[in-house]
C-alpha cells in the first residue's frame, strides 16, 4: 500500500478544500452518531455494556499468548491448519505460495484490514492470481486505484456520479445515477468470481479461544460467499483478535456492530469452526488460519501503547473526532484512519515516518468516551510525543527534536521559580509590544504564525494576576 | 470553612487575569477561605503535551510542594487539574516518594464550578447577568474529569441569564494547545463550525470554564468578524 | 516460512509482558426479561421487518405451507433448493410442492453441481435452529442437512422457524447452546434481514450479494 503518511499536512489541506466531500463525511458522522446512540440505548444497561466490553478487551490483550495457545489449539482439533507468520512478508509469501500450490488462479477476499496492511491482494495479484475485493465498498475503492477512506465505509466520501463513471470504465456497465443499479452491476460482476474462485480470503472479527472459532461480521454476504464456495479458506488474523470464550465474544459482538454502522446486529454474523464435516456438500475442504504479528509484539511490551491492540476496528472513533470529522480518511496516508490510526499507524511504520498523526490530535477525548474496547487513543499520543522527544529508538523515533528540547529545556528552567517567571512575564510584554495592533495582535512569529493564521490575541494585559493580586491584597 | 489553594494557570495569570480576579471576587463573596501563594507558576500541561515528560515531572515536583499541603486545590481551568490529577501520578510513578505526594495532591485537585457545586454545596452565586448566553462543554471539563451538570447548574440560578442550547456544544472547538498552532488549517475548520453553531444559537454571549478554549474562540471570533462575546464561567458568576 | 519457530518467537515475546487475568469478565447486566411468546415475538418481528424481511406468524404446518404458496406465489418463484433439515421435513414441504408449479432442484452431492443448482434457483427453502427476539435473528447450524448455499445464493430465503425456538437474545442462545470445540459445527449462521450494503453513497440497497428478500415463517 502507497505510503503516504509524510504528507499528512498537504493531504488534510487538500481535504479541507473538498467541499463536497466535507458535506459528505459530516452527514456521515451525523447520521452514524445519531444510530450508534439509539441502537446503545436500546441495551438494558449501555453504560455496563460498554465496561464489560472494555474490560473483555483489555484482559484479553493482557492474557493473549495463553489464549492464543487455546485458540490454536482447539482450531487445530477443528480441523484448521494453523500457521504463524511474523511480519508482511512472510505472510504475503506464505499465502501467495499455498494459492499457487493449489493452482489457483482466480481469489475473492472479504473486506480485512490486516490484509490492507501488508498489501496482500496486490502480492496475490503480482503472484498471478486474480483477485478481487468483494465488498461493495472495497470493490471500488479497487477500482478506483485508491485507499480506504473510512475503515468501515471505504468508498463513502466518492459520490453516485463518481462510481458510476468508474463502473462504466472498469467493469464496462452503462452509466447510472441509481446506486441499487450500480449495486446490482457489482453483484453481477462479482457473482461470477464468487462461483469460480479457489481461494476465499477473510480476515477475523474475532477469534474465540474456547472453541477455536472466527467470528466474521458483514452486512452483504460476500464473506459468506468467500468462505463457503472455494476449496480453500484462508483466515489472516493478527495476534489482538483474540478472545476468550463465545460469550465475550458475542458481547463485543453487540457492541461491535453498535459501534460500526449503529445496528444491534450486523445482517450476517458468521461463526467458522474449521473446514466442512465429513458429508457436508459446501464449505470450504481446507482452511487455514494464518496468525500475523507484524510489529504487534514491540507494541505489546509497553505497557500503556498495548492499549492501541484492543481496537476491534469499528470505526466509531473517527466518526467523533473532530480532526477526521473535517479531513477525512486520506490524509492518515496508510490503512488505518481516524483516531485510532493516528497512533496505530505510527506504531507499525515507526514514528519517524508518521510524525504528524499523533501531533494533529486537540487531545479531545471523544474517541475514548465512544469506544467500546476501551482505547484511549489521547493517552498513546501524548506517549508517542514523549518517545519521540526522547529519540525512543525502539520505536524509531530517531529524530528528537533537539531546538524545541532545548526551548522546553529553558522553559522548565523558567517555571521552577516564580521569580524568574515574572521577569519572563515582563520580557514578553516588552517584546510583544511591536505586534500590538489596535488592541490586539493579529500577527505572530515564526510557529506562533500558526495560531495567528485565523486568530487574534488580545492585548496583554498591563498586569499579570499575580501583580493584581498582589495589590489587590494590599 | 476549609483552606483552599487558589491555583491561577498560567493563560490566565498572563493573558486573562480578569478571570482570577473573578475567582477571588466570587470566594470573597461566598466566605470561602482561600490562598494564592505567589511562588505557583504553571502546571506543566504544555510540557505534558510536547512530550517533554523530564520538564513536566520537574514543573510537577514544584507545583506539589507548593500546593500539598492545603486541603483542596482549585483552578478556573479543567486541563490544568486534569494534569494535576491525572498526569502527575503518572509522570512521577517511577520515584514512589514524589508518587506518593502526586497523588496526595490529585486527590485534592478540583476545577472551579466542579468545587463550588460539588464540594461546596454551592448552586446559586446570587448575582445577575442580563444575556442570551449559551454554554460550550470544553472537553478537559466534561471528557476529562466528567464535570458538567455542575457549571449548568451554577449558570441557570444566575439572574436574567437566558441560556439557550448550542449545536454540539460538547464538541470540541478545535484548540488542544500546540495543535492550534501547528496545524492552523485544520484547527480553523473546526472552530468555524463553532462559530457557526454559535451564530444560530441566537445567543449574544458564550460562555465557557476552560482558559484554552476562551482565547482559541474570542480570537478566532474577533478576527472574522463574528458578532458576541466569549466569557469564563466566573467573569458572569463574579457580576454584582 | 518456519511457522513453529515463528509462534515460539512471537507467544515467548509475548509472555514476557503478558499478565493472567483473576478470572472472566464477569458483570451484573441487567437482562432483558421477557418469557411472554406473544411479547418476544413481536420483539422478533419487529426485529426481522426493520431489517427488511418480512415475518409469517402461523398456527400449525398447515398454515406455513399456505404462507410459503402464498410468497412462492408472489415472488413468482419457479425454482426453488431445499434443504433436508429436520424442520423441512416436519413441514413437510417437499411433498407439499410436489403437487404444485414448482420445480425442485435436487440437492446434489457433487460440490460442483450444488453449487450451480445454488447459484440458479430461484429461491433457497430452509429449516433455523434458532430466532432471537432482540434483534429478529435467525441462526442456521450448517451442516450435512442445512448446506451454506441455499441461504444465500439465490436470491430468495424463506426460512422456517418453531415458537419454541424463539429465544430472547444472543446470551440466551450462548448459554443453550453451551459451545465448545466439540460441539460448534463447522459454521452457523445468524440472519438478520436481506443482504444489505449502504456503501455507495449511504444508499441502503438489498440483495447485495446474498438474498435480495427474506420471510421467516414462524410457526
Amino acid at each position: 500500500m502507497n505510503l503516504q503518511t509524510e504528507r499528512f499536512k498537504e493531504i488534510a489541506r487538500e481535504n479541507l478544500a473538498n467541499e463536497e466531500q466535507r458535506k459528505i463525511l459530516s452527514q456521515f458522522s451525523l447520521i452514524l452518531k445519531a444510530l450508534r446512540d439509539s441502537s446503545f440505548a436500546a441495551l438494558p444497561d449501555e453504560n455496563a455494556a460498554l465496561e464489560k466490553g472494555r474490560k473483555i478487551r483489555e484482559d484479553s490483550v493482557k492474557n493473549m499468548p495463553y489464549l492464543l495457545e487455546t485458540f490454536e489449539e482447539n482450531a487445530t482439533k477443528a480441523g484448521a491448519n494453523v500457521v504463524w507468520a511474523s511480519d508482511a512478508r512472510q505472510a504475503n509469501d506464505f499465502i501467495v505460495s499455498l494459492a499457487k500450490e493449489k493452482g489457483a488462479n482466480l481469489c475473492v477476499k472479504a473486506k480485512s484490514m490486516i490484509s490492507e496492511e501488508i498489501g496482500l491482494r496486490e502480492e496475490l495479484t503480482d503472484g498471478g492470481i486474480e483477485t478481487y475485493e468483494t465488498d461493495l465498498g472495497e470493490f471500488i475503492v479497487q477500482q478506483a486505484g485508491k485507499t480506504p477512506f473510512h475503515i468501515v465505509g471505504p468508498a463513502i466520501n466518492m459520490t453516485i456520479k463518481e462510481i458510476s463513471n468508474l463502473f462504466n470504465k472498469t467493469i464496462g456497465v452503462p452509466k447510472t445515477e441509481d446506486p441499487t443499479e450500480l449495486a446490482i452491476s457489482a453483484r453481477m460482476f462479482l457473482r461470477d468470481k464468487f462461483k469460480n474462485a479457489q481461494i476465499g480470503i477473510s480476515g477475523a472479527n474475532m477469534a474465540v479461544a474456547e472453541t477455536g472459532s472466527i467470528i466474521l461480521v458483514e452486512n452483504e454476504g460476500n464473506i459468506r460467499f468467500a468462505t463457503s464456495v472455494p476449496k480453500t479458506h484462508i483466515v489472516l488474523m493478527s495476534i489482538e483478535k483474540v478472545v476468550p470464550t463465545m460469550s465475550d465474544a458475542t458481547h463485543m459482538l453487540k457492541l461491535l456492530t453498535r459501534s460500526c454502522t449503529g445496528q444491534r446486529i450486523s445482517n450476517y454474523v458468521s461463526v467458522i469452526t474449521g473446514p466442512k464435516k465429513a458429508g457436508e456438500i459446501d464449505g470450504p475442504e481446507e482452511l487455514y488460519i494464518v496468525i500475523l504479528d507484524n510489529g504487534r509484539t514491540k507494541i505489546y511490551s509497553d505497557e500503556v501503547l498495548r492499549g492501541a491492540l484492543q481496537c476491534i476496528k469499528c470505526g466509531m472513533c473517527a466518526a467523533v473526532c473532530p480532526v477526521y470529522t473535517h479531513v477525512g480518511g486520506y490524509a492518515y496516508g496508510w490503512v488505518y484512519s481516524g483516531p485510532i490510526g493516528a497512533v496505530l499507524n505510527p506504531l507499525l511504520l515507526g514514528l519517524d515516518r508518521a510524525r504528524d498523526l499523533y501531533h494533529a490530535t486537540t487531545l479531545c477525548g471523544a474517541c475514548k468516551d465512544y469506544c467500546p474496547a476501551g482505547v484511549d487513543v489521547r493517552n498513546i499520543a501524548l506517549d508517542l510525543r514523549a518517545k519521540e522527544m526522547d529519540g525512543d529508538k525502539s520505536f524509531n523515533a530517531s529524530n528528537p527534536p533537539v531546538g524545541l528540547k532545548r526551548l522546553y529545556r529553558i522553559w522548565t528552567w523558567v517555571l521552577l521559580h516564580h521569580s524568574r517567571y515574572k521577569i519572563a512575564s515582563r520580557l514578553m510584554r516588552i517584546i510583544m509590544l511591536p505586534a500590538i495592533k489596535y488592541g490586539k495582535i493579529s500577527r505572530l512569529p515564526g510557529r506562533l504564525s500558526g495560531w495567528t493564521q485565523c486568530r487574534d490575541i488580545p492585548q496583554l494585559p498591563p498586569k499579570s494576576f499575580h501583580e493584581i493580586y498582589s495589590e489587590l491584597k494590599k | 470553612m476549609k483552606e483552599v489553594a487558589l491555583f491561577i494557570p498560567c493563560l490566565v495569570d498572563q493573558l486573562l487575569p480578569e478571570i482570577g480576579t473573578s475567582v477571588v471576587k466570587i470566594f470573597r463573596k461566598l466566605g470561602v477561605s482561600f490562598v494564592y501563594d505567589p511562588r505557583q507558576t504553571c502546571c506543566g500541561q504544555p510540557l505534558v503535551n510536547a512530550g517533554d515528560r523530564k520538564g513536566a515531572s520537574q514543573v510537577a515536583k514544584h507545583f506539589i510542594s507548593i500546593f500539598e499541603g492545603s486541603e483542596y486545590i482549585v483552578a478556573p481551568s479543567g486541563s490544568c487539574i486534569y494534569t494535576v490529577k491525572e498526569h502527575y501520578p503518572r509522570l512521577l510513578a517511577d520515584e514512589p516518594v514524589w508518587y506518593q505526594r502526586a497523588c496526595g495532591v490529585s486527590e485534592k485537585a478540583y476545577e472551579f464550578s466542579q468545587f463550588l457545586v460539588a464540594i461546596l454545596g454551592v448552586s446559586d452565586v446570587d448575582t445577575r447577568y442580563e444575556a442570551r448566553a449559551c454554554l460550550h462543554e470544553s472537553c478537559a471539563i466534561l471528557r476529562q474529569l466528567g464535570v458538567s451538570d455542575e457549571p449548568k447548574t451554577l449558570l441557570k440560578n444566575v439572574e436574567g441569564l437566558e441560556l439557550t442550547p448550542l449545536n454540539d456544544a460538547d464538541v470540541c472547538c478545535g484548540f488542544g494547545g500546540e495543535f492550534a498552532v501547528d496545524y492552523p488549517d485544520i484547527s480553523e475548520a473546526i472552530l468555524k463550525d463553532k462559530a457557526n453553531n454559535f451564530k444560530a444559537s441566537g445567543a449574544d454571549i458564550l460562555i465557557l470554564g476552560e482558559p484554552g478554549c476562551l482565547l482559541n474562540i474570542r480570537g478566532y471570533m474577533s478576527s472574522n468578524g463574528v458578532n458576541g462575546h466569549v466569557k469564563h464561567i466566573a467573569e458572569i458568576l463574579a457580576s454584582e | 516460512m518456519d511457522s513453529a519457530s515463528n509462534r515460539e518467537i512471537i507467544l515467548d515475546s509475548l509472555k514476557r509482558f503478558a499478565i493472567k487475568p483473576e478470572g472472566p469478565v464477569k458483570s451484573e447486566l441487567v437482562k432483558t426479561k421477557i418469557d411472554d411468546l406473544d411479547a418476544l415475538y413481536e420483539s422478533f418481528a419487529q426485529g426481522v421487518t426493520a431489517a427488511g424481511g418480512t415475518v409469517h406468524r402461523v398456527k400449525d404446518m398447515k398454515e406455513a405451507l399456505e404462507a410459503l404458496d402464498t410468497i412462492l406465489k408472489e415472488l413468482e418463484v419457479s425454482t426453488v433448493v431445499i434443504s433436508e433439515d429436520k424442520m423441512i421435513k416436519l413441514v413437510g414441504i417437499k411433498d407439499y410442492l410436489k403437487g404444485k408449479d414448482i420445480k425442485i432442484l435436487a440437492i446434489s452431492k457433487d460440490p460442483a453441481r450444488h453449487k450451480k443448482t445454488c447459484f440458479s434457483a430461484d429461491a433457497g427453502i430452509t429449516g433455523a435452529d434458532y430466532a432471537l427476539a432482540d434483534t429478529g435473528t435467525i441462526m442456521i447450524y450448517h451442516g450435512k442437512d442445512n448446506a451454506r448455499l441455499i441461504s444465500l445464493a439465490p436470491p430468495t430465503h424463506i426460512a422456517f422457524v418453531e415458537a419454541d425456538k424463539l429465544l430472547p437474545d444472543i446470551d440466551t442462545l450462548i448459554a443453550e447452546i453451551k459451545p465448545s470445540n466439540k460441539s460448534m459445527p463447522s459454521a452457523m449462521t445468524l440472519i438478520t434481514g436481506p443482504s444489505l450494503t449502504a456503501d455507495i453513497a449511504l444508499q441502503p440497497t438489498f440483495g447485495m450479494h446474498g438474498p435480495k428478500n427474506l420471510y421467516v415463517i414462524f410457526i
